[in-house]
């Protein structure tokens, strides 16, 4: 009974059923989950800024790298640590914006609880989901005070900058091992005119001659310590003062002649290229008059069927 | 009607009738796999696209992929059937029929996924009233429907003789609704030298037009890709590389047709090795040149490294590795060497090529669907980071299983409507065999 009942089920068409079953296993398998969605793992950088208005500003910024561009991940919540990542430490929780930043802004009279070597360290967490797994990032900070300054002497123009970080007993220590760039802010990116490093918490540059500035000889300065290991980004400016050169409007009037010829027919047109048209009404043309030529021919098959029945209904009174 | 063809109605007739419980239990499943494909859309028109794995990057998913491969198919058939026809091939009676059935009923299916695809279906009407000439996609509506009805016309061309034969055949054990539509279809249709005049002249004149609409809606196809500026689609060799590639799987399925119609109808004395060779001879053909264009497609993209030509095939050879290999690799060399050694060519066999090369081709238009969105040439603005990674969702399964089985449930249909090999016209010569040895 049992071998019968095995050879009626093991027959061929059963072994075909599996045969293909197993195929189409396979199929979907790899067709659905050889690119089904996996946890993406996430990168974080944070960065830490004070600002020229003395701000403090903590920036987290959450991505991934795909296919060489940087993607933001926007509307995850990062949790802000004073410390290690733990809830007691807590100093906020944002979320991320469309460029995949959340920042935290330090109030006015926040004073870090710095410990010996005069740092605090910051964490910045993002938890993960379903999408993305967790990811974390820390760094670590020393308070500074930053000043600006400019000055004239026997015609020499010069660009100072004074810097102390703040100590345990709130005395000043000048800064070392640490450099400050001067830029000019220009319309498209801010030009670079110097570099200096700091020695006994001082950085000295000449300021060039003949710089640009607007129409009035205006210019604005801006010294920065950037991504500094400890400091972050610190930045300070003075802004319009008479250092630069003026530079008169000249009009061009070749600018204002341009004249721009809008073709009546294009790809991007309303009305399509007169080629297009053409090409489309020939072979249309071409393929329908074959198709009315076969209907034709249809209608042809029908009427001879019509003509034989009446041929055939009236020979039998042919015949009488 | 001679003895031949009554011989062959008395043995088909059979199967015209939807009786035996197998034929019941099969119809049903289709039409239960075809309610879940309702099911996916029904849930899809409720809560909109949103439940597809589609997002701002792969707009175009399965659905697509689908679509593509359905096209190709029915190019497939047209091609082989009109050629066939043109070229009088004494051997192809046995598979003509199947090789145009095919062709229908996958053009109908095909566009079916577009429909899937758009996202606000009471805008459709929107192509008819403001379709840009410029536009491919409106290229392509014109030239599927224009291919739709050369192709309905052809079928029905092929069909009217056979309308006439079981019209005329007493012994038919069907409904009468479907003798009285035998008869009208077959338009009065006699087997005379007046009727085959007029009826092989406009087979020839569609046979040859459907074969030049085949090249040309499938080449349309491959523009809708190759004029978009996207890695890894705009090129130049997409029209006859998309041709090849649909003809290649189309053949492949029109093999598995014939192995299954063989078997469950016991059409051994019909459908012979013969056949199965002859065309597994045309899929080794069509392996060997689709090998040959995916080579030089994707060679002269890698050899010129141009930056994101470099991230799409760094992404095949590594997040899409399997499907690349089956696709490209076991999907060109496995029809070749099944088929390319006289020694391994059964009829098995060749159906087990013929599957590898179907199943390489879907996957073959899903590397060229999606690897390409996920990888475009500028990001786009405000996306969100997994919007990139694109995986087909519940939704879009159920809806492609009800999409083949639809396609199933179309053919058997129509093989139930009339026989699946062609009775009129001259007798298949296994066919002389077995009479003679019957009689």
């Amino acid at each position: 009974m049992k071998t019968i009942l095995i050879y009626y089920i093991w027959t061929t068409r059963t072994k075909i059923i599996i045969v293909l079953m197993a195929l189409t296993t396979i199929f979907c398998y790899t067709a659905f989950s050889q690119n089904a969605k996996k946890r993406i793992n996430p990168r974080m950088s944070l960065d830490y800024f004070n600002l020229e208005d003395n701000s403090r500003i903590l920036r987290a910024s959450l991505y991934v790298i795909e296919n060489r561009e940087r993607m933001p991940i926007t509307n995850e919540k990062i949790y802000f640590y004073l410390g290690d990542a733990s809830e007691n430490n807590m100093l906020d929780s944002l979320d991320t914006n469309a460029d995949g930043i959340a920042e935290y802004t330090f109030s006015e009279d926040y004073k870090f609880p710095i410990d010996e070597d005069r740092k605090v360290t910051i964490t910045a967490q993002f938890n993960g989901n379903k999408t993305y797994s967790q990811k974390s990032a820390d760094i670590d900070i020393k308070e500074i005070l930053m000043e600006l300054f400019l000055s004239e002497i026997n015609g020499v123009k010069s660009i100072a900058v004074r810097g102390y970080e703040q100590g345990n007993k709130n005395e000043m220590v000048p800064i070392e091992d640490a450099n400050v760039s001067f830029y000019i802010p220009r319309y498209f990116n801010d030009q670079l005119i110097g570099k200096s490093e700091f020695v006994d918490g001082r950085s000295k540059i000449q300021f060039p001659e003949n710089m640009a500035g607007d129409t009035l000889g205006n210019i604005s300065i801006i010294a920065r310590i950037e991504d500094h290991e400890f400091y972050g980004n610190v930045e300070r400016k003075v802004a319009n003062f008479r250092w630069g050169t003026t530079i008169p409007i000249e009009e061009d009037k070749s600018l204002m002649t341009i004249q721009i010829t809008i073709p009546t027919r294009a790809l991007w047109h309303t009305n399509a290229p007169l080629w297009m048209i053409i090409t489309l009404i020939v072979l249309l043309t071409g393929v329908w008059s074959h198709y009315v030529y076969v209907i034709i021919n249809l209608f042809r098959l029908k009427n001879l069927s019509k003509k034989r029945a009446n041929n055939f209904r009236m020979s039998p009174e042919d015949n009488n | 009607m001679d003895n031949n063809e009554l011989n062959l109605l008395r043995e088909f007739s059979p199967q015209l009738s939807t009786k035996s419980r197998l034929v019941k239990g099969w119809l049903l499943f289709l039409l239960f796999a075809f309610m879940l494909g309702l099911f996916g859309l029904y849930m899809q028109i409720i809560h909109g696209h949103a439940i597809t794995g589609m997002r701002d990057y792969v707009v175009w998913g399965v659905y697509i992929v689908n679509f593509i491969f359905f096209m190709g198919l029915s190019y497939a058939g047209a091609l082989i059937s009109g050629t066939l026809h043109l070229m009088k091939t004494e051997w192809r009676k046995p598979i003509m029929r199947m090789a145009e059935i095919l062709t229908v009923v996958s053009l109908m299916i095909g566009p079916l996924f577009i429909i899937l695809c758009i996202g606000r279906l009471d805008r459709l009407y929107f192509l008819v009233l403001h379709g840009r000439i410029q536009s491919p996609i409106t290229w392509d509506v014109i030239a599927i429907s224009t291919d739709l009805i050369g192709c309905l016309l052809y079928l029905y061309l092929s069909f009217i003789p056979d309308f006439a034969r079981l019209r005329d055949f007493k012994e038919l054990d069907v409904k009468s609704w479907r003798k009285k539509m035998y008869s009208v279809l077959s338009l009065g249709y006699q087997d005379t030298p007046e009727y085959n005049k007029i009826l092989n002249r406009s087979k020839n004149v569609m046979a040859a037009i459907i074969i030049a609409i085949a090249i040309i809606v499938y080449s349309v196809l491959a523009w809708i890709f190759s004029v978009t500026l996207q890695p890894g689609w705009h090129s130049t060799i997409f029209g006859p590389y998309f041709v090849i590639a649909a003809v290649y799987s189309g053949t492949g399925l029109l093999i598995i047709i014939m192995w299954i119609y063989r078997k469950i109808y016991h059409l051994e004395a019909y459908i012979t090795k013969s056949h199965f060779v002859k065309i597994g001879v045309l899929l080794l053909i069509l392996a060997a040149f689709f090998g040959y264009f995916t080579f030089s497609e994707y060679l002269t993209k890698w050899y010129g490294s141009e930056s994101n030509d470099a991230v799409l095939i760094d992404k095949l050879f590594e997040e899409y590795f399997w499907m690349f290999i089956i696709s490209n690799y076991a999907g060109v060399i496995i029809p070749l060497v099944v088929i390319g050694f006289p020694k391994l060519r059964t009829i098995n066999s060749i159906t087990f090529a013929a599957f590898v090369s179907v199943v390489a081709l879907w996957y073959n238009r899903y590397l060229i669907v999606v690897p390409t969105l996920e990888s475009p040439y500028l990001p786009i603005q405000d996306s969100r980071a997994e919007y990139l990674y694109y995986a087909p969702t519940w939704v879009e399964l159920f809806t492609s299983i009800g999409g083949v089985a639809l396609f199933c449930l179309f053919f058997t249909l129509a093989s139930k409507f009339v026989p699946i090999i062609e009775v009129s016209g001259n007798a298949p010569k296994k066919l002389e065999t077995k009479t003679a040895s019957q009689s």
